[in-house]
C-alpha cells in the first residue's frame, strides 16, 4: 500500500466515509504489529517501548515523512488509538475466555506495551466502560482513547482533536474518576 | 447515566477535584442544592477517584508525563528542575556537580519510552545542527553524551532572561528598541541560513532576551539542513503529532509542502507582527483543521497598526503605520515569492526604516534598485567559516546555473559535483573540529581551502567572462571576511588586500573586453575603493591614494554619461571625500581643500533635490564638518565656526524629515564637538563645555541603542577623550584623568579586537599622551613620564612599521616635546 493510498483513505474518513476506517484499521494494525515485533527483536536491555513512539513510526512508514499535513496526523492518531484499543482488548478477552489452563502466547504488541499482563479483566472492563462513556459523551471517550492507548500528552491530545487543553484536562480528570469507579465495580 | 445528567455531574466533579478535600463538602452542598442525584454521583465518583484500586489508568499518566529526572545526575551535571518539554525531549536546568565550576546549564534528555531509532536519529540530528552553529545570538552547545541507560543527552548554555514579548512589555520598549532586538533575532537566523539550516519553528517562546539585552535563539528541535544529501535527513525531519506552532506557521507548512528559508521569513514576520502590535497575526476561532487552514492559507492579517491596542506601552499607532505595516505584511505574504527573498533582505529593510531610507516593501522599482545595490555592496557578516561555506555553495549554484544555460552541461555538472564534494568535506571537518578548543584555526583552514579552490577555478576561467565576474565577487567577499573589523573576522588585512587585488584584476580584465559597460565600470571602481581601504588600514596611505584617484576618474566617467543619475553623483562625491581623506593623511593640504570643496558642492546639489533622503543630508553634513575642520586647522577659527553651524543646521533639517536617522544624529554630535573644539581654541570655555556635553549625551544615547556596534563605541570613546582634553585645558585635571581613563580603556578594547588597524593603535597612544598631560598638570611627573613613554612606544612602533599617518606623526612630535619639557 503506497503512502498516497493511506493519505487518501485518511481524507476520505475525515470527510465522513466510514468504510474508509474499515480499510485503514487492518493496515495500521499490521504496521503497528510489525514495528512492535521488530523493536522487540532489536531490544536493548531494560528498555520499554512506548505506544506514542510506536504510532509515530507507524505514521512515518504508512503516510511518509513528506506529508507533514497535521490533519492527517491527527486522524491517524485517532485510528491508531482505536486499533491499539481493539488489539489489546480483543487479546485480553481471548485470554480471559481460555482463562487458566493452557497458556496463550502473548502478542508482541501488548508485550511491548506492557499494559495487559495481569490486568486483562480490568482492560475488558475498561473497554466496556469506555463504550458507555461514548454514549454519554463521544468526544470525552476519544480523549481517553488518545491519552490511554496512544499515550499522547494533554497538549498533544488537544492539538490532535482541535480542542483546548483546558477541555482535555477536564475530560481526562472526570473520565478517569468515572472509569475507575466503573472498572472497580465490575471487577469486584 | 444520561448525557444530560453526566454533563451536570462532570462540571461539579471537575470543580470539586480542583479543591482540597476539606473544602469539598461545603462546595458540594452549595452547588448541588436541589439536585440530590448530582450530589450522589459526584460523591461516589470522588471516592473512586481518591481510592483507585486498579492503577490501570495511571499507566497513561506515566506514559504522558515520563519520569521526572530532577535531582538525578547526568554526566557531570546535577539536574535541578524541568524547564521545558518538547515532542521527544525534556529540558532541565542543571549545574556542574564535580566541584569545578558553578556553571548553570540546560540539559536536554530524550524522554523515557521515546528512545526508538527514529527519535534517537532526530535527537542526534538536532545535536549535530547545534554543533554546527556558533553565534552570539544562538544558545551554544557545550557537550553531549549518553546516560547510563543509554539515552542521549546534550548540554547547552543556560539562557537566563525573559521571553521576547514579555521582555518588551515589561520594559515598555519603544518601536526602535523592539526593532533592534528583532534585528538580533534576524542575525541569528541569517547565520543559520548561511549554514544551510532552516529553523522551522520560530516563535516568541523560542526567543529569549538576557538581562543585558542580548537575544538568544533556542530550540532547533525541528530544524533542517538544506543540503539535499545531508545525513539523517530522510528519517529525521518530521516526528510528533504537530511539528510546528500554528500561530507562527507558514501556509507551506500547513499544506505540508517542502520548506525553505522563506518559511523562516514568514515566521519572523509573524513574530514581528506580535512584537509591534502585541496581537497575533493568526487568530483562530477554534483549533480545528479547517479553521487553521482558512486563517493561515487564505486570510490576510490586518495591518499591525490597525489592531494595536491602547494597552501597549511604548508604542503608538503612528509609529507602526506606513512603512512598518508594509514591512511586516511583505514578510507575511502567502505566496513565498512575494516575501523578502532572504532574512538578510528583511533585516536590511528594517535597517532602511530605522535610518530613514526608503524601504523595499514600498514598491517594485525601489525594490529593484535597492536589490541591485544590496547585491553589489552587501558585506558578509558572521563567522568566517560560515561565509566560506556559503560562498562555495553560492559559487556552486551560480556556476551551475550559468553553465547549464550555455549548454556546457557535462562540464558544469562535473564542476558542480566537485564543488559539492568540497563543501561537504568542509562540513565534515567543521563538524569534527568544532568540538575542540581553538576554533579560529579551523576558520583559517577553511578560508585557506576555499582560496585554493578559488585560485584553481580562476586559472580555468581565462576565457569565460561571467565566471570571472562571479569569481571577482567571491574574492571580494573573501576579502571582507579576512579583513572586516569585528569579532568574526580573522583580522588579516594583508590577506584581505591580496583577495581584493585578485578581485580587481579579474574585473579589470572583464572591463577591458567591454570598456563602456557601466555595471563593469562600477564594479571596478568598487574594487579600487576596497584595495585602497585595505592599503590604508595597513598604513600605506600613499599607495591607497593612487587607487582613490583611479576610482574617482572611473566614477566621473559614469556621471558624465548619465548626468541625471543621483547614485552616480553620490559616488563621485564619495570618491572626492575618500581621496581628500588620503591627501589629509599624507599632509597635502592644498589637495585636501580642493577635494573637499568639490565634494561639498556635489552634496549641496544632492541635498537640495526634492528626492533627497536622510543619507543625502548626512553626506552634506559630513562634507560641511570636514570643511570646517580644514578651516580650523588652517587657523581660520571664525570660518570654521560658521561651517560647523551650517553642518548643525543641515543635520537638524534632515532630522526634521527623518527623525530616526542614526547617522544624522551622529552628525549632529560631531558638529557640536567640532564647534566646541573651535570655542576651546577661542578660549570660550563655557560654550565649549556645553557643546561637548550635548554631544556626549548624544553619543551615549546612540551607543546604548546598539551595544555591539564597534563604530558607535569608538565614537563614544573619542567623546570621552575630547571631554578629557577640554577639562585638562580648563585646569580640572582630576576630572580630565577620569574621562581619559574611560577613553583609554574603551580604545584599548577596540584596538585589541583589531590589531592590524593602525588608527586604533594611534588612538590608544593619543589617550595615553592626554593622560600624561593631565598628570603633568597635577604635577605628577613620574606618572606623566610613564604615560608619555607608553604613547611614544606605540607611535614609534607605527612609524618603524611605516604605518603612521600625519596625525600620529604630529602626536609623536608633541609627545616627544612634552617629554623634554618634563626634564
Amino acid at each position: 500500500m503506497s503512502s498516497d493510498a493511506v493519505t487518501r483513505l485518511l481524507h476520505s474518513w475525515r470527510d465522513g466515509n466510514k468504510a474508509a476506517l474499515d480499510e485503514l484499521l487492518p493496515l495500521v494494525y499490521t504496521e503497528l504489529r510489525r514495528l512492535a515485533e521488530s523493536q522487540m527483536r532489536h531490544e536493548r536491555g531494560g528498555h520499554t517501548l512506548q505506544s506514542t513512539a510506536l504510532v509515530h513510526e507507524a505514521y512515518m512508514k504508512l503516510v511518509g515523512q513528506e506529508d507533514a499535513q497535521w490533519q492527517n496526523r491527527a486522524h491517524f492518531f485517532a485510528v491508531a488509538a482505536r486499533v491499539i484499543r481493539r488489539i489489546l482488548v480483543d487479546h485480553a478477552r481471548a485470554r480471559g475466555a481460555v482463562k487458566r489452563g493452557q497458556a496463550m502466547p502473548k502478542l508482541s504488541l501488548d508485550e511491548a506495551l506492557e499494559v495487559a499482563g495481569e490486568k486483562e479483566w480490568e482492560l475488558v472492563a475498561l473497554d466496556d466502560a469506555l463504550s458507555r462513556l461514548a454514549e454519554m459523551d463521544e468526544q470525552q471517550s476519544r480523549v481517553v482513547e488518545l491519552r490511554f492507548f496512544t499515550g499522547l500528552s494533554v497538549e498533544e491530545t488537544a492539538e490532535a482533536m482541535g480542542i483546548s487543553t483546558a477541555t482535555v484536562k477536564r475530560d481526562w480528570a472526570t473520565a478517569k474518576a468515572w472509569l475507575m469507579r466503573e472498572v472497580s465495580r465490575s471487577v469486584s | 447515566m444520561t448525557p444530560e445528567l453526566w454533563e451536570q455531574v462532570r462540571e461539579v466533579l471537575y470543580e470539586a477535584l480542583n479543591r482540597t478535600p476539606a473544602e469539598r463538602s461545603a462546595f458540594l452542598a452549595e452547588r448541588c442544592a436541589g439536585r440530590p442525584e448530582v450530589l450522589a454521583e459526584v460523591e461516589s465518583l470522588l471516592l473512586a477517584a481518591t481510592t483507585d484500586t486498579t492503577g490501570l489508568l495511571e499507566v497513561a499518566d506515566q506514559h504522558a508525563g515520563a519520569a521526572d529526572l530532577s535531582g538525578t545526575l547526568i554526566g557531570n551535571y546535577r539536574l535541578l528542575e524541568e524547564i521545558g518539554r518538547g515532542g521527544m525531549g525534556t529540558v532541565y536546568l542543571a549545574v556542574r556537580d564535580d566541584g569545578q565550576y558553578q556553571q548553570r546549564v540546560a540539559v536536554k534528555v530524550v524522554r523515557r519510552g521515546m528512545d526508538t531509532e527514529l527519535v534517537l536519529g532526530r535527537f542526534r540530528y538536532e545535536r549535530q545542527i547545534l554543533a554546527f552553529l556558533s553565534h552570539p545570538n544562538i544558545a551554544r552547545l557545550l557537550e553531549g553524551g549518553s546516560t547510563q541507560e543509554g539515552r542521549p543527552y546534550f548540554v547547552m548554555e543556560y539562557v537566563e532572561g525573559m521571553p521576547l514579548l514579555a521582555y518588551c512589555q515589561s520594559k515598555a520598549l519603544s518601536v526602535q528598541a523592539r526593532l533592534h532586538l528583532f534585528l538580533q533575532v534576524c542575525s541569528a537566523v541569517e547565520y543559520a541560513h548561511r549554514n544551510l539550516i532552516v529553523h522551522r519553528d520560530l516563535k516568541p517562546g523560542n526567543i529569549m532576551v538576557e538581562h543585558d539585552g542580548t537575544v538568544k535563539l533556542l530550540d532547533f528541535g525541528i530544524a533542517r539542513i538544506l543540503l539535499p544529501d545531508a545525513p539523517g535527513l530522510e528519517e529525521a525531519h518530521t516526528v510528533g503529532p504537530l511539528l510546528f506552532t500554528p500561530e507562527y506557521a507558514s501556509p507551506e507548512q500547513i499544506r505540508g509542502e517542502p520548506v525553505n528559508t522563506a518559511t523562516d521569513v514568514y515566521s519572523l514576520g509573524a513574530v514581528l507582527y506580535e512584537l509591534l502590535s502585541t496581537r497575533r497575526a493568526h487568530r483562530f476561532q477554534d483549533r480545528t483543521p479547517t479553521e487553521m487552514d482558512r486563517v493561515i492559507c487564505e486570510t490576510d492579517p490586518p495591518r499591525p497598526s490597525s489592531v494595536l491596542g491602547p494597552q501597549v506601552q511604548g508604542i503608538t499607532r503612528g509609529d507602526v503605520e506606513g512603512d512598518l505595516d508594509r514591512i511586516v505584511l511583505k514578510a507575511l505574504a502567502k505566496d513565498r515569492l512575494q516575501r523578502y527573498s532572504s532574512v538578510e533582505q528583511f533585516s536590511e529593510d528594517i535597517r532602511n526604516y530605522l535610518e530613514g531610507r526608503p524601504v523595499l516593501a514600498r514598491d517594485a522599482t525601489i525594490r529593484y534598485r535597492a536589490m541591485k545595490f544590496v547585491r553589489r555592496n552587501k558585506v558578509s557578516v558572521g563567522a568566517a567559516a560560515a561565509v566560506a561555506l556559503t560562498l562555495i555553495a553560492g559559487i556552486a549554484t551560480t556556476t551551475w546555473q550559468a553553465h547549464i544555460a550555455r549548454t556546457e552541461r557535462d562540464r558544469a555538472e562535473q564542476r558542480f559535483r566537485d564543488v559539492r564534494r568540497l563543501a561537504n568535506s568542509f562540513l565534515v571537518e567543521h563538524d569534527t573540529l568544532a568540538a575542540l578548543p581553538g576554533g579560529t584555526g579551523i576558520r583559517a583552514k577553511l578560508i585557506q581551502k576555499a582560496l585554493e579552490y578559488l585560485d584553481s577555478l580562476s586559472r580555468e576561467a581565462a576565457g569565460d567572462a561571467s565566471l570571472r565576474q562571479e569569481l571577482a565577487t567571491a574574492y571580494e567577499k573573501m576579502g571582507d571576511v579576512q579583513g572586516r573589523p569585528d569579532s568574526a573576522n580573522i583580522g588579516d588585512t594583508a590577506s584581505a588586500l591580496a583577495s581584493y587585488r585578485k578581485s580587481l584584476a579579474l574585473r579589470e580584465s572583464v572591463l577591458a573586453g567591454d570598456p563602456g559597460n557601466p555595471q563593469l565600470r562600477q564594479d571596478v571602481a568598487s574594487s579600487l575603493a576596497r584595495v585602497s581601504g585595505a592599503l590604508k588600514r595597513a598604513g600605506d596611505y600613499r599607495g591607497g591614494l593612487e587607487f582613490d584617484k583611479r576610482a574617482l576618474e572611473l566614477r566621473k566617467l559614469l556621471l558624465e554619461a548619465e548626468p541625471g543619475n543621483r547614485a552616480f553623483r553620490r559616488a563621485v562625491a564619495a570618491s572626492y571625500t575618500t581621496l581628500g581623506g588620503s591627501l589629509f593623511q599624507v599632509g597635502d593640504w592644498a589637495g585636501v581643500l580642493a577635494t573637499r570643496r568639490s565634494a561639498l558642492k556635489l552634496h549641496e546639489e544632492l541635498a537640495a533635490d526634492p528626492q533627497a533622503d536622510g543619507d543625502d543630508y548626512r553626506s552634506l553634513n559630513l562634507a560641511e564638518t570636514r570643511m570646517a575642520s580644514i578651516y580650523s586647522r588652517n587657523g581660520d577659527q571664525a570660518a570654521a565656526a560658521r561651517m560647523y553651524e551650517r553642518s548643525l543646521q543641515t543635520a537638524r533639517k534632515g532630522l526634521e524629515k527623518f527623525p530616526r536617522h542614526v547617522q544624522l544624529r551622529l552628525g549632529l554630535a560631531a558638529g557640536l564637538s567640532g564647534l566646541a573644539r573651535v570655542q576651546l581654541a577661542e578660549k570660550n570655555y563655557s560654550g565649549a563645555v556645553a557643546n561637548y556635553t550635548a554631544a556626549h549625551e548624544l553619543y551615549q544615547e546612540i551607543a546604548a541603542e546598539d551595544p555591539q556596534d564597534t563604530r558607535s563605541r569608538s565614537m563614544l570613546a573619542t567623546s570621552h577623550y575630547r571631554r578629557g582634553r577640554a577639562y585638562t585645558i580648563l585646569g580640572d585635571a582630576g576630572r580630565a584623568a577620569k574621562e581619559l581613563q574611560i577613553a583609554l580603556k574603551m580604545r584599548e578594547q577596540l584596538a585589541e579586537a583589531d590589531p592590524v588597524n593602525a588608527g586604533a593603535q594611534g588612538e590608544v597612544a593619543e589617550a595615553q599622551a592626554a593622560l600624561g598631560d593631565a598628570a603633568a598638570r597635577l604635577n605628577q611627573r613620574d606618572a606623566a613620564r610613564e604615560w608619555y613613554r607608553r604613547a611614544h612606544a606605540i607611535l614609534q612602533k607605527l612609524q618603524q612599521e611605516h604605518r603612521s599617518n600625519s596625525a600620529s606623526d604630529d602626536e609623536m612630535a608633541r609627545v616627544t616635546a612634552a617629554m623634554k619639557d618634563l626634564h
